[in-house]
């Protein structure tokens, strides 16, 4: 079982630089990037350049609680709500969520220095982070697909179908993550390999919205 | 231990649970988006549907008035000049060979011979009395006879098309009228020695071809005229074109050009059948 979760965990890991190479690709590509872009490629850079840092810096310095990962949850949740709030085109919308953004911003720097911990796992703030998404994922879906006179942009139905994917399912892991966490044995290893897996899906199909989007 | 199998079991319940609940929500989505469309779809057809019928009317209300005119001109117009022009004919005889005003008289005569013949012509070509008569064959054959007369060199005009074959009246003239439209504007404006037509039926289009050696227009410069000018032949043939589902396609080539005109056969005529009287 040791065996395959390291393959996976190094494919899952490796996976995160798939993004990457698209999003190089299509700033070569594509000179003209809007903010919607700009934004997604932020997004996309600064997860890859943290993997990498976590991969070969800090790999076998830090153990699994670490305050790398509720920082990055909290950023990426911002971001990718601002994205969709973009992504619709409705100023109306992007200002709520920008409001959302903040707020939920607020509350997970209140959990880190208050009930939570920054080394411990904050599951309010990161289970409300996903369901957030996920809410906005489902409202920017209906919206792309409620006009039939303009055409949608596939890649951003793929991006968004992406967000509700994986935060969905990530939520149910994420409930139990303090527990998952603190097994360290096969227990851990399995849902471990859960979470990897829909990661590594999260990045091949990122990759191809990201390459859709702009095609 | 057992719990940490349950909550294994929870999760991977909870998951596929929600992927069940997540691909509802899409297909509720895309069935909503498809029976949008269709109704759209619908819609835009019935849209163009009365358009058609609107044009088909206008259209229609037109032939009428042109019809009517054109039997005016001929029965009422025509008579009363045939009957000046007999009756002058009748004091000419009456008038010495040498007095000066015979000469005047055989100048009105002659002049009014002339009327009647343009009034006749006129009329004629109001109302296509030859097509309705005749049918699209004998009245294309006619319209070619005329042209070579008038550019005094061979024209040719070869058929495939089945004598017995029936088309909509209505539908007939449009298509005859947009092909002395296209005849006359290559007349005038292509300035050709000679012109080749060729009648087919490909499938369940009839097929006009025409040939000329003058000075011919691609269909880039088709395209460029009908939303540029506002020719009054251009805008017929392209409201008949509509009518008809007809096609047209324009090339030029180094000498000359060819200009191709398909029409789908409707042996009924779905908006309207109503007949063209002949007066």
């Amino acid at each position: 079982m040791t065996k395959y979760y390291d393959i996976i965990l190094q494919i899952g890991l490796y996976s995160h630089q798939l993004p990457v190479i698209i999003v190089a690709y299509n700033l070569i590509k594509y000179r003209s990037t809007t903010i919607t872009d700009k934004l997604l490629y932020f997004l996309v850079i600064y997860n890859g350049i943290v993997i990498l840092i976590e991969q070969f810096i800090l790999f076998g310095r830090i153990d699994n609680f670490n305050p790398i990962f509720n920082i990055q949850s909290i950023i990426d949740t911002g971001l990718i709500l601002l994205f969709l709030g973009l992504i619709t085109n409705k100023k109306t919308y992007f200002n709520l969520s920008f409001f959302i953004t903040i707020l939920f911003c607020i509350l997970g720097i209140l959990e880190i220095t208050t009930w939570g911990s920054i080394s411990a796992i904050n599951t309010l703030s990161n289970s409300i982070g996903k369901f957030l998404v996920a809410i906005s994922s489902v409202y920017v879906i209906y919206q792309l697909t409620s006009s039939i006179i303009t055409p949608f942009n596939k890649g951003y139905i793929v991006l968004t179908l992406t967000f509700l994917f994986y935060t969905i399912l990530s939520l149910i892991i994420a409930l139990f993550e303090e527990i998952i966490r603190q097994n360290d044995n096969s227990f851990f290893e399995k849902i471990w390999m859960l979470q990897i897996t829909l990661g590594l899906l999260f990045n091949v199909s990122i990759s191809f919205g990201i390459w859709l989007m702009k095609k | 231990m057992a719990y940490e199998k349950i909550i294994f079991q929870a999760i991977i319940l909870s998951m596929i649970f929600l992927i069940i609940l997540i691909l509802s929500f899409l297909l509720i989505i895309r069935q909503n988006r498809y029976r949008r469309i269709s109704e759209r779809e619908s819609y835009q057809l019935e849209l163009k549907n009365k358009e058609l019928e609107m044009l088909n009317a206008v259209v229609l209300a037109q032939e009428a008035e042109r019809s009517k005119i054109a039997r005016n001109l001929h029965d009422e117009i025509g008579a009363i000049l045939s009957m000046a022009q007999r009756n002058l004919t009748s004091t000419l005889k009456t008038i010495p060979k040498n007095d000066s005003l015979r000469e005047d008289i055989s100048f009105a005569i002659d002049v009014l011979d002339q009327s009647i013949s343009n009034i006749r012509s006129i009329s004629h070509d109001m109302i296509p009395h030859f097509l309705v008569k005749f049918g699209l064959q004998k009245t294309l054959h006619r319209l070619i006879d005329q042209t070579q007369k008038t550019l005094g060199n061979p024209c040719t005009f070869i058929t495939e098309l089945d004598e017995n074959l029936q088309i909509d009246q209505q539908q007939e003239i449009h298509f005859y009228c947009t092909a002395l439209e296209l005849i006359n504007n290559v007349l005038k404006h292509g300035h050709p020695s000679s012109i080749q037509l060729f009648l087919s039926k490909k499938e369940n289009y009839i097929h006009l071809k025409l040939e000329h050696d003058g000075i011919a227009i691609s269909q880039a410069d088709f395209e460029y005229l009908k939303s540029n000018t506002e020719g009054i032949g251009l805008e017929s043939i392209t409201h008949r074109l509509k009518l008809i589902s007809g096609e047209l396609l324009f090339q030029r080539f180094a000498k000359g050009g060819r200009i191709e005109l398909a029409m789908p056969i409707r042996t009924t005529n779905l908006l309207k059948n109503e007949k063209i009287e002949l007066s």
